[in-house]
């Protein structure tokens, strides 16, 4: 326990005894078992970046930990069958559905979640010969059930980061291979443009230029700003789901995605004229071309969906 | 909802999501671990440590794709993930009998009222109707018996013609016990028929009235002579329907003292009269009519012998049953107490019989059939 939590341990212990009351099925646990982990949350999630947490907070805190779900994971922990059996009983589905969810396929989905299985019940020790297991890592402030996604995609995330990288490393060799083939294809003359090569210059660099401009109006945008623009657009995450995580609702974070537009706009306009050199009538020509070129590409795509939806139609 | 986005950008942050660079990269040193993007997904993170979170979620792509995953997969979970705790708290705050006026409870318990009512008010009603048909067979069985007075039956106890009386009598009660059979309805019809049985055609009548006064008179036909006296009271012979109003009953006694008068002037006149008379009940009567007819007082007195014995041997069928004497009279157990009080009518083995008190339904039981008593200073009618 650190000096943090171990100072108020005059308001953490009523806490905990009235959060050991409001547990529907404590489990026959005591404050005492209870305590360590509630003081390492307070730690991790609290006192981390707010040190000077006053007593109200600290209530708060405890108060709006999960009583039920933290303590038949403690009660996991301490080695309690019939709480591991409720555990799985009830929360095995949400890690299949979660690996499945995930995976691209089931074998994969099936090896997921027997992997956070294990990952739980600790099958790995530590130097000291105990178990470590995830279950140590679950402070209650979040439900159970969102937990174990999180472990999930956690999980599944990183195998892909790694496969991924693999994968990079080797395509990567594969286009500096077809690079070095097609500059000695176009040194030999065999490779023919239909377009000016001064567009398609001036096109390409456009577009490095608008990205560059793109990248640095995002990244001066404030952090939840931020994150609501990229859970958005690169998560594609409905605006009503992210409002409810921020804890408002639909419409404020649709008006909040229309100002990050418009400041996004306006940092972008500013750093193609100032940075790139563009001329007013150069960065409005720009967007709006680029604007109708996704946009006609956007409806063809939905006309080729529409006509492969009707095909299948026919089929059935 | 309908979103006022500027086309523009919209386009190109969305061109811009395949860009590596924009998508921020896994720079950090440091990721959040699930528990905290958990409780960042459910907005259950301290604001301090909230806007840290926020922070390393804007600029790192591993963290912020664990977090749109969870968010995702909450979402599809349905809203026990967020607010599992709320609806505990608010059903354990609301009273039992608030929850009864929630819409569809409120519904129930307003349709449980009604069926409870309209029940109550049914039942109400058949033992109405129940009470109602009991007082109207006992009022018949009181008229027939008031009826029968003018034709001096009951007026003679001790005559011969006594055991006529309680043959009467118990025609009387056997044809209130069609009467009970039949529906209110029939009782009606006869009270109503049964003055103009005299005057209006035999086809008129209701099949249920003449099958009772076929059985009347044929009891009544055993001790008639053929001019129509009573060969045992000496007395006129009363109307195939004993069923009369007292003045009508009245009238046709007049009738039969003029037809008396003038037999003897014109005995042809009187058969074809009687005859009449006859034809207004049944045709098998008449045929028993003729047959009398051509045996002559021989036969008639034959008759007479023969009911006086069937009387005699049923008058002497007594019993004595809880300090009560019974009298057996056409199947009929009477109470020698029961003088034609109006009778409550009771099956036996019905709840009615099983409320009565313990001496009445030992008499009932130890006696067969019908039985006519009186109990407490009321009458019972148990079958």
């Amino acid at each position: 326990m650190t000096g943090l939590a171990e100072k108020h341990l005059s308001i953490i212990d009523p806490a905990i005894g009235r959060l050991l009351s409001r547990a529907v099925n404590s489990r026959g646990l005591k404050a005492d078992n209870l305590q360590p982990r509630i003081a390492a949350s307070l730690d991790k999630l609290l006192f981390k970046d707010d040190a000077g947490a006053g007593i109200n907070e600290i209530k708060a805190f405890i108060a709006d930990i999960r009583a039920d779900d933290l303590c038949l994971i403690i009660a996991c922990e301490l080695g309690d069958e019939k709480a591991w059996e409720d555990l799985v009983a009830n929360f095995d589905s949400t890690v299949r559905s979660a690996a499945r969810k995930i995976s691209s396929n089931s074998e994969d989905a099936e090896d997921l979640a027997s992997s956070i299985w294990a990952e739980l019940y600790g099958l790995r020790q530590d130097a000291d010969g105990n178990k470590k297991s995830k279950l140590a890592y679950y402070s209650g402030r979040g439900s159970l059930a969102g937990w174990l996604r999180a472990v999930v995609s956690q999980l599944a995330v990183d195998q892909f980061r790694k496969q991924s990288k693999f994968v990079q490393i080797e395509e990567d060799r594969e286009f500096e291979n077809l690079a070095n083939e097609a500059a000695g294809h176009a040194e030999n003359g065999f490779v023919s443009h239909t377009e000016n090569p001064e567009e398609i210059f001036s096109e390409k660099q456009a577009a490095a230029d608008v990205s560059q401009a793109l990248q640095k109006a995002i990244r001066s945008l404030d952090a939840e700003d931020c994150l609501i623009l990229k859970l958005y657009y690169f998560d594609d995450l409905k605006l009503k789901d992210i409002a409810s995580s921020f804890g408002y609702h639909e419409a404020t974070a649709s008006r909040k995605l229309v100002r990050v537009q418009t400041e996004v706009r306006r940092s972008v306009e500013k750093n193609l004229r100032v940075s790139h050199g563009w001329t007013e009538t150069e960065v409005k020509h720009y967007l709006s071309e680029t604007a109708l070129k996704l946009g006609i590409s956007f409806e063809t795509l939905f006309t080729i969906l529409l006509f492969m939806g009707f095909l299948q139609d026919l089929r059935l | 909802m309908d979103l006022d986005f500027d086309k523009e950008i919209d386009t190109l942050l969305r061109k811009a999501r395949d860009d590596r660079g924009m998508n921020g990269g896994d720079t950090a040193e440091m990721h959040l671990d699930a528990d905290g993007i958990a409780a960042f997904a459910e907005n259950a993170l301290p604001e301090k440590t909230r806007v840290v979170f926020t922070m390393h979620l804007a600029d790192c792509g591993r963290c912020r794709k664990i977090l749109s995953n969870v968010i995702a997969m909450n979402v599809e979970a349905g809203p026990e993930t967020a607010f599992v705790a709320a609806p505990v708290m608010a059903a354990a705050s609301v009273p039992w009998y608030q929850k009864l006026f929630v819409f569809p409870n409120m519904a129930y318990v307003m349709g449980s009222l009604v069926l409870l009512f309209g029940g109550f008010f049914a039942y109400s009603v058949l033992l109405n109707s129940e009470g109602s048909l009991n007082s109207e067979v006992s009022q018949v069985a009181d008229t027939q018996q008031k009826q029968s007075g003018p034709s001096a039956i009951f007026d003679e106890p001790n005559s011969p013609a006594a055991a006529n009386t309680a043959m009467n009598s118990a025609n009387a009660m056997s044809s209130a016990e069609n009467k009970m059979v039949d529906p209110p309805s029939s009782i009606k019809r006869k009270e109503v028929t049964a003055p103009d049985v005299n005057s209006a055609p035999a086809a008129a009548r209701s099949t249920t009235d003449v099958l009772i006064s076929r059985e009347d008179t044929s009891e009544r036909d055993k001790n008639m002579t053929l001019d129509g006296v009573d060969a045992m009271s000496g007395k006129p012979a009363p109307l195939p329907f004993t069923a009369v109003p007292e003045d009508r009953a009245k009238d046709e006694k007049g009738d039969m003292a003029l037809v008396k008068n003038k037999k003897n002037k014109a005995d042809d006149k009187q058969d074809s009269l009687l005859l009449s008379t006859r034809q207004m009940s049944e045709m098998p009567l008449s045929d028993a009519r003729g047959r009398a007819k051509t045996t002559g007082p021989r036969n008639n007195q034959q008759n007479i012998t023969q009911n006086q014995a069937a009387n005699e041997s049923e008058a002497s069928v007594t019993r004595s049953v809880g300090g009560k004497n019974f009298q057996r009279k056409e199947g009929v157990w009477y109470d020698s107490a029961y003088h034609g009080q109006t009778t409550v009518n009771i099956g036996r083995g019905t709840d009615a019989f099983k409320k009565l008190d313990a001496g009445l339904r030992t008499i009932a039981n130890t006696l067969d059939g019908v039985v006519v008593t009186v109990w407490k200073n009321k009458a019972y009618r148990i079958q």
